[in-house]
């Protein structure tokens, strides 16, 4: 599903390798500075290696188009450091910019508490909301892929039932990539793979 | 709103500087039109075969043969002189053409002269030469001013298509690996109307204050056609800019 070969990004990393297989869930684990989000945005194309080749859903990083970002991004689902979101719109409306399913984008609020605030405009949450309403949307689009850059870090008291979410979303299939510098979220779930930046 | 302010201003200015172009352009064309050649013909030579070769001249749309004129036949007839009655004036002859450029009169001038009989041309030529060099001067401070305020009027459509909440959202549509054009249009629709609405609201302004100015709606405003045309190129330039417009828009 990804995989990264001999990826150079100075000062950040250097011939860095890894490979995610489809179904897994991959925890990356690191200190500030480590490469974490750098990792996000080249799996996600926003940024291309210096040297190497970023592989993901079999598209190769070089020669990046708009048209190859577009497909990685309509299979997969991102939770970023910045969100990306409709502020303007409605909660419910950014969820159902990503899904038919009127109900299904009802579950996705429910689930991460919002459910109430389902017609406050977007603009108006909180930091930590915001990150919520970012897990919300990518579970309603029920991605292939899932790409997160420490969902956890903003949302402390509600970091397992976010864990929780997300093993949800993997049992259905879902091949995740996670970032985090929380040892416990390591811990506490010892059976997906990990790998120490 | 800034950028909407600088765009009604850019196009209220270009708008008035059209209609005074407009304004300046039929007043020139009537003092064209007041151009007349006169051609004198040797009264001892055959007057009607000049006449002939100077109608098939290359630019010649009619003749006038001109009587002499009254002040002429006044002195004839009070002066008991007999000099007077014994000079042979000229036939004259008045040409129209219906080109009026400068180079061009010169040039039938210069045939005219050439054709047997033909003692002498007239057309003003100083004065047509004066009228062409304001004419080009006109044209040339108008057409800069017109340039100017067109950069700035493209210029402040530029930074309103930036300022659109719609261009933030592209990033939204990316990550989401949505096609962008549904935002495309949105933003092509959004600008062209905003240029028409602007375009269309100077000329609005102009055409009131043109009438508060002068206190009369029968005085002559610049045509529809003029209108038209103006609106249509401030909404095709409005389409033009904001299909310029790539996605998704960077940070």
């Amino acid at each position: 599903m990804i995989e990264f070969v001999d990826v150079s990004f100075p000062p950040v990393f250097k011939d860095f390798s890894f490979r995610i297989e489809k179904g897994e869930f991959f925890i990356l684990v690191g200190k500030t500075g480590a490469g974490k989000t750098t990792t996000i945005r080249l799996a996600s194309f926003e940024i291309t290696p210096k040297r190497g080749e970023v592989m993901v859903m079999g598209m190769s990083s070089r020669r990046i188009s708009i048209q190859k970002r577009l497909f990685v991004f309509k299979k997969s689902g991102l939770f970023l450091d910045k969100p990306v979101l409709f502020e303007n719109y409605s909660l419910i409306r950014n969820l159902l910019f990503v899904t038919d399913g009127r109900d299904r984008a009802y579950d996705s609020l429910k689930i991460v508490g919002l459910l109430e605030k389902k017609d406050l405009t977007t603009s108006r949450l909180s930091r930590g909301e915001r990150d919520l309403l970012q897990l919300a949307i990518l579970y309603a689009k029920r991605p292939i892929l899932a790409m997160l850059d420490e969902p956890t870090v903003n949302l402390k008291d509600k970091k397992w039932e976010i864990m929780e979410m997300l093993a949800g979303l993997h049992r259905r299939g879902t091949t995740i990539l996670m970032t985090t510098k929380d040892e416990e979220v390591v811990n506490r779930f010892p059976n997906n793979r990990i790998f120490m930046l | 709103m800034k950028h909407i302010i600088t765009m009604f201003l850019s196009s209220l200015f270009l708008f008035l500087t059209l209609f005074y172009y407009w304004q300046r352009d039929i007043e020139f064309q009537k003092q064209l039109e007041k151009i007349e050649m006169r051609v004198f013909i040797d009264s001892g030579s055959d007057k009607e075969a000049a006449m002939a070769l100077i109608v098939n001249t290359e630019g010649v749309t009619g003749l006038k043969e001109i009587e002499e004129p009254d002040i002429i036949k006044n002195m004839r007839g009070r002066s008991r002189s007999e000099i007077l009655d014994k000079v042979e004036l000229p036939y004259v002859i008045g040409v129209y053409s219906s080109k009026r450029e400068e180079g061009f009169l010169k040039e039938l001038a210069a045939r005219l002269k050439g054709i047997e009989g033909v003692i002498g041309v007239l057309y003003g030529d100083k004065a047509v030469a004066e009228l062409w060099k304001e004419i080009r001067e006109v044209k040339i401070i108008l057409i800069t001013v017109g340039l100017i305020l067109l950069f700035f009027f493209g210029l402040s459509l530029y930074l309103f298509v930036n300022s659109l909440a719609v261009m933030k959202y592209s990033k939204v549509f990316l990550i989401h690996g949505k096609r962008f054009g549904l935002l495309r249009i949105g933003v092509i629709l959004r600008t062209m109307t905003v240029s028409i609405i602007v375009a269309s609201l100077s000329v609005e302004i102009s055409y009131l204050s043109h009438r508060y100015i002068t206190g009369s709606s029968q005085s002559s405003f610049i045509t529809n056609q003029w209108v038209y045309c103006f609106i249509i190129i401030m909404g095709l330039i409005g389409l033009f800019v904001a299909s310029l417009k790539k996605f998704p828009v960077s940070d």
